[in-house]
C-alpha cells in the first residue's frame, strides 16, 4: 500500500513538476514559430531524461550514493571537476532564471516590475527549504505544479487536429529557417534534460530510503510520470501554435505567451498563465537550491539531507544558502529571465555529454547497480544518448549564433 | 588493495558512522629499497583543490586562512586509524576531535541562532 | 576571377543583409500583432487593464530594442529599413497613446488606434 501511495505520488510530483522556465519558453517559442513541428522534440527529450531519471534512481536505490557522490567516487575529481563545476555554473544561471520567472508570474498580475519581486520570491524559497522536510517539499510543490495541467486542458479545447499533432512525432524539416528550428530543437532537448534532476532526484531517493525492492517503483515513476509530463509541455507547445502562430505573434516574453490562454480561459486567461509559470518557476528553483546543497555536500562528504535539522547539516544549509544569494545577485541585476533561460539550456546542451557518459560506465558497474546492471538495450540507448549529447555539444554554439 | 579505487574520493567516517568528508589526498612515504607506504590520508577541500592544479591548493589555503578556519587543515590521518574500508571508509576517530569539526561547529552556531533550524 | 569573386561576396553581402531585414520586419510583424492581442482581449473583458498595459509597456520596450537596430546609419541607408524604421517609430506613438487610453480605460479610444495600427505600412500586418 505504501509502495503504491508513493508511486501515484511520484507520479503527480513528476507531472507537477516537468514544466518550469526553460521548457515553457522553449515550448512556447517553438509553437509560435513553427506550429506543431517541433512535438518530435518534446518527445525525444522526454524519453531522454525519463531514462536517466530512472538510471539516477536505481542508482541511488542500490549503491545509497547520488549521482555526485558515485561520479566523484568512481572518476575521481580529475574527470568529475570539469563537469562539477559547469553544472554549478549552470545551476546558478538556472535557478537566477527561475526565480526571474516566478518574478515575472507575480508581475503578470500585480502590473509591479518584476525586479521588485525578486528578493521576496528568493526569501520564500529559502523559507520552504528551511522550515520544510524533503516529503513537504517534494509532493507539496508537486501537487501545487498541477495547476500546470492547464496547458493541456487549453491544448484540449483548442481542438487541434490530431492527425497533425501525430504526425508531428516524427522530425521533419521546416518550410522556413532552419537554422532557427534546428536551435529550438537543440534548446528543448537542453531545457528538459537538465543535469540538476538527475542527482536531486538520486538525492530524493536516498532521502525516501527507496530500497532495491522496490525498483519497479522508481521506473514506473521515471517512465509513466516523465511520460505525463511531457504531455504537459506539449500541451504548452499545441496552444502556443494554435493561438500564438496564426497571429504571427513570436514569443520574445511571457506577457505575450500569456496571450495563448484568452481563447480558452478568456479572463481567467493571466492569473491561470501566471499561477502556472509561477508555481512551476518556485518550484524548480526550490529543487534547483536544494539540489545545490546536496551537490556540495555530497562531493566534499558533508554531513546533507532535507530531513535533517538544519543545524545538524550546518555545512550543507549554509552551501544552499549561499548558492541561492548568488542566483538573487544575478537575478537583480535585471537580465531578461527569457534570455538567461536561454543562456543556460544551450550551456546545458554543452555539457550533457559529461552528465551522460558517467552512466555508461556506472549503470555496468557491480560495484554501484550489483545484479541491476543495464541490460543491452540499455547500455544501447546509453550509448546513442551520449553519442547524441555529443553531437548536440558540438552544434549548439554555431546554431545559437546562427538561430539564436 | 588499489589505493585510487577502493580509498581516493571515498567517503569518510568515524568510529560512529558520521560523516568527516573525503579522502582528498593519501600521501606516501618512499624510502630507497623499500616499496612506497601510505603515510597518511589526508581530507581538505584546499588537498582536493592542489590533485586539479597545485595553483588552486594555494587560493584555497588562503581562502581558509582568511575566513579563520585553516587551523589543523588538512586534516590528516594515519593509515594506523582505519578501521574498516568497504562503502566508506571508517576510521577511529570521532569527529568532534578532528579539525573537520571547526568549520561545522562554528556554523552549527551561527545555524543554530536562525528559527527553525533545528 | 576578382569580378567573380566580388559578385560573390556582394551577392553575398546582399542577402545578408536581404535576411536580416527580413528578421527585423518578422519581428515587427510579431510585435504589431501582439499589441492587436492585447488590446483585442482588453476590449473584449478578458484581460485586466494592469496586465494589459504591463504588456503593452513590455511589447514597447521590444519595439524600442528593434528601432535601436535599425537606428544605425549603414542600415538607414536601404530604403526598406527606412520605412520598417518610420512604421516602428508610427507604432511606437500609437503604443504610447494605448497605454494612456487603457489607463483611462477610454474603449473608443484604443478601437481608434487599434485600427491605425492596422493601417500602418511596413512592418505591420
Amino acid at each position: 500500500m505504501t509502495a503504491i501511495l508513493d508511486l501515484v505520488l511520484g507520479i503527480v510530483t513528476s507531472i507537477g513538476g516537468f514544466v518550469e522556465v526553460g521548457s515553457i519558453s522553449t515550448a512556447a517559442q517553438a509553437g509560435s514559430e513553427f506550429g506543431f513541428q517541433l512535438i518530435w522534440a518534446i518527445a525525444i527529450a522526454t524519453g531522454m531524461v525519463a531514462m536517466l531519471i530512472e538510471m539516477s534512481g536505481r542508482l541511488a536505490a542500490v549503491s545509497r550514493r547520488s549521482v555526485a557522490a558515485a561520479v566523484r567516487e568512481r572518476f575521481g575529481v580529475h574527470f568529475h571537476f570539469v563537469p562539477l563545476t559547469a553544472e554549478l555554473i549552470i545551476d546558478l544561471l538556472l535557478l537566477a532564471a527561475e526565480i526571474g520567472g516566478a518574478a515575472i508570474a507575480v508581475k503578470l498580475l500585480t502590473g509591479i516590475g518584476f525586479q521588485v519581486w525578486i528578493l521576496p520570491i528568493a526569501i520564500a524559497v529559502w523559507l520552504v527549504l528551511w522550515l520544510s522536510g524533503f516529503s513537504v517539499i517534494e509532493y507539496g510543490l508537486g501537487l501545487l505544479g498541477l495547476v500546470t495541467l492547464s496547458f493541456v486542458v487549453s491544448a484540449w479545447q483548442l481542438q487541434p487536429d490530431t492527425a497533425d499533432v501525430a504526425a508531428s512525432l516524427i522530425p521533419s524539416l521546416p518550410g522556413h529557417d532552419h537554422a532557427r528550428y534546428a536551435f529550438l530543437a537543440v534548446s528543448i532537448l537542453g531545457a528538459t534534460v537538465s543535469p540538476y534532476l538527475l542527482n536531486f532526484y538520486s538525492s530524493g531517493s536516498i532521502e525516501e530510503k527507496l530500497t532495491e525492492t522496490e525498483l519497479w517503483v522508481n521506473r514506473t515513476t521515471a517512465y509513466v510520470g516523465m511520460c505525463f509530463g511531457g504531455v504537459v509541455s506539449m500541451g504548452v507547445l499545441v496552444t502556443s501554435a494554435m493561438v500564438l502562430q496564426p497571429r504571427g505573434i513570436l514569443v520574445d516574453s511571457y506577457d505575450q505567451a500569456a496571450l495563448m490562454f484568452v481563447p480558452v480561459f478568456d479572463r481567467w486567461a493571466v492569473p491561470l498563465f501566471a499561477a502556472a509559470l509561477g508555481i512551476g518557476c518556485f518550484g524548480a528553483a526550490v529543487e534547483l537550491t536544494l539540489n545545490a546543497g546536496y551537490t556540495f555536500a555530497q562531493v566534499f562528504g558533508w554531513s546533507w539531507g532535507a530531513n535533517r535539522p538544519r543545524r545538524d547539516a550546518a555545512r550543507f544549509s549554509v552551501a544552499f544558502t549561499f548558492v541561492l544569494l548568488g542566483a538573487v545577485a544575478i537575478a537583480v541585476i535585471g537580465f531578461d529571465p527569457l534570455r538567461l533561460t536561454m543562456l543556460s539550456v544551450a550551456l546545458t546542451v554543452i555539457v550533457m555529454p559529461a552528465v551522460v557518459l558517467p552512466f555508461l560506465v556506472l549503470m555496468n558497474d557491480e560495484k554501484y547497480v550489483k545484479r541491476h546492471t543495464s541490460g543491452v538495450i540499455g547500455n544501447v540507448c546509453l550509448a546513442l544518448l551520449t553519442v547524441l549529447a555529443g553531437l548536440l555539444a558540438l552544434v549548439v554554439v554555431p546554431l545559437e549564433l546562427l538561430g539564436g | 588493495m588499489d589505493l585510487i579505487r577502493d580509498v581516493l574520493d571515498k567517503k569518510a567516517v568515524d568510529r560512529n558512522g558520521r560523516e568527516l568528508g573525503r579522502i582528498d589526498g593519501v600521501t606516501l612515504l618512499v624510502r630507497d629499497g623499500s616499496p612506497p607506504q601510505v603515510a597518511t590520508l589526508e581530507i581538505g577541500p584546499a588537498v582536493l583543490a592542489g590533485r586539479v592544479w597545485p595553483a588552486l591548493r594555494r587560493w584555497a589555503e588562503a581562502l581558509e586562512h582568511a575566513l579563520g578556519i585553516d587551523e589543523g587543515r588538512p586534516v590528516r590521518l594515519s593509515v594506523d586509524q582505519v578501521l574498516n574500508i568497504n562503502d566508506h571508509v571508517k576510521l577511529n576517530v570521532a569527529f568532534g576531535e578532528t579539525p573537520a569539526a571547526a568549520l561545522e561547529q562554528r556554523l552549527r552556531r551561527w545555524v543554530g541562532a536562525i528559527p527553525g533550524s533545528s | 576571377m576578382a569580378l567573380i569573386l566580388a559578385i560573390a561576396l556582394g551577392a553575398g553581402a546582399c542577402s545578408r543583409t536581404d535576411r536580416q531585414l527580413q528578421q527585423q520586419r518578422e519581428k515587427l510583424d510579431s510585435l504589431s500583432a501582439s499589441t492587436a492581442a492585447i488590446a483585442d482581449a482588453w476590449l473584449a473583458g478578458s484581460t485586466s487593464g494592469t496586465f494589459t498595459t504591463t504588456a503593452l509597456e513590455q511589447t514597447f520596450v521590444l519595439l524600442e530594442t528593434q528601432r535601436q537596430a535599425l537606428a544605425v546609419p549603414n542600415t538607414l541607408v536601404d530604403q526598406r529599413a527606412a520605412r520598417l524604421s518610420q512604421a516602428a517609430e508610427a507604432h511606437a506613438r500609437l503604443l504610447a497613446a494605448m497605454m494612456h487610453d487603457v489607463r483611462a480605460a477610454d474603449a473608443r479610444a484604443v478601437r481608434e488606434h487599434l485600427s491605425k495600427l492596422r493601417t500602418i505600412g511596413p512592418g505591420s500586418r
